[in-house]
């Protein structure tokens, strides 16, 4: 983690020349905490693809005895027995034809998706503040210094949490530089 | 909904009364963009806090206009599908048969749908984000001077916009 120190004594053009901007932060979190719209994007293809797919039935049998009914125009009835010894495979394909319009697993994606979506505004709300509040504070402390030894100190220590903190957030992208 | 990660302070403004404006909602904050005089800044037109609002919405999955009832509605009406392929082999004699089958089934009794509150979490959601989007834009259209101080202000409104908006390159091309 690049130190306080560093960034409140190099030059202002240098201290803050590697480092990545707000935006870049913010997709960082985005991907460390897997919260993108292409994310709810992606469940919604699939849980459409899904209702293309059909349900498979396959039968295997063999042996059995079939007895059949004949029922002639004059009204008799016939019943022939067959022992049969045949093997018989068979094939089906289902579709819920209702899911292509809508799926009950819509409704759970719409609340997952919703939490997601909150989740996404709070953390990259959250990212913005921090990284506004660090170089607002790095920039005070630039221009005007504190007189003392321990506000000196405590507003290294603030600077360093902040820094902590949204590297925590953007998997470490702020303390990797533009480089990552 | 869920809480904030850490609860960050805010050096350049007071917390307490920017969280307090917030809550005044849209219609509030749209009804000062009409009284509040803003010397220094034009006035920016109306479309560019729709098309914010809108891509907000589409970000955040809320601009699907049918509501899941009127589509589960319709979607009753559709059967089911089967098709199938049977084949009979006899032993003895070496016969084959075979059988193919379409079978279009209506289940009557479908289940009524109940969506568990979603619908009316989706309004409270979408009545949320447009107030939160026009109250930053009102904010950022508020937002003078031309110090330090004040640019970072404004870069910071514009962050928390992106937020919720999304970068300008994934909006289509007439909202950005």
């Amino acid at each position: 983690m690049r130190r306080a120190w560093t960034l409140l004594l190099l030059p202002t053009a240098i201290a803050f020349a590697d480092e990545p901007n707000v935006r870049a932060l913010q997709r960082a979190a985005e991907r460390a905490a897997e919260v993108h719209p292409d994310r709810v994007r992606s469940w919604e293809r699939r849980v459409r693809v899904a209702a293309l797919a059909p349900s498979l039935t396959v039968r295997v049998g063999r042996g059995g005895t079939e007895v059949r009914a004949e029922t002639s125009l004059d009204g008799s009835e016939r019943y022939t027995i067959n022992q049969g010894d045949a093997w018989r495979f068979e094939v089906g394909a289902t579709w819920q034809l209702d899911r292509l319009v809508f799926d009950r697993e819509e409704l759970r994606l719409g609340r997952e998706s919703q939490r997601l979506a909150a989740r996404r505004e709070l953390l990259l709300t959250e990212v913005a503040q921090l990284y506004f509040e660090r170089k607002r504070l790095i920039l005070a402390f630039r221009t005007h210094p504190p007189a003392d030894e321990a506000a000196r100190a405590e507003a290294s220590l603030r600077i360093d949490e902040l820094t902590a903190i949204l590297d925590g957030l953007t998997d470490g992208a702020l303390s990797a530089g533009k480089g990552e | 909904m869920e809480g904030t990660l850490t609860p960050p302070e805010r050096s350049g403004e007071d917390r307490r009364q920017r969280s307090s404006r917030l809550r005044r909602g849209a219609g509030l904050a749209l009804a000062m963009m009409a009284a509040t005089p803003n010397a220094g800044h034009a006035e920016p037109p109306a479309r560019e806090v729709d098309g914010l609002v809108r891509r907000a919405l589409r970000r955040a999955g809320l601009d699907r206009a049918e509501a899941a009832e009127a589509r589960a509605r319709r979607a009753s009406l559709w059967p089911g599908l089967r098709l199938g392929a049977a084949l009979r082999r006899t032993v003895a004699t070496g016969r084959t048969d075979w059988q193919v089958s379409a079978l279009l089934t209506w289940p009557l009794g479908r289940r009524v749908l109940l969506d568990g509150g979603l619908s009316s979490l989706l309004a409270s959601r979408r009545a949320a984000l447009a107030d939160r989007v026009a109250l930053l834009w009102r904010e950022r259209v508020a937002a003078g001077g031309s110090d330090d101080r004040a640019r970072l202000d404004a870069d910071e409104l514009d962050a928390e916009l992106e937020a919720l908006t999304g970068p300008p390159d994934e909006a289509p091309e007439d909202e950005r």
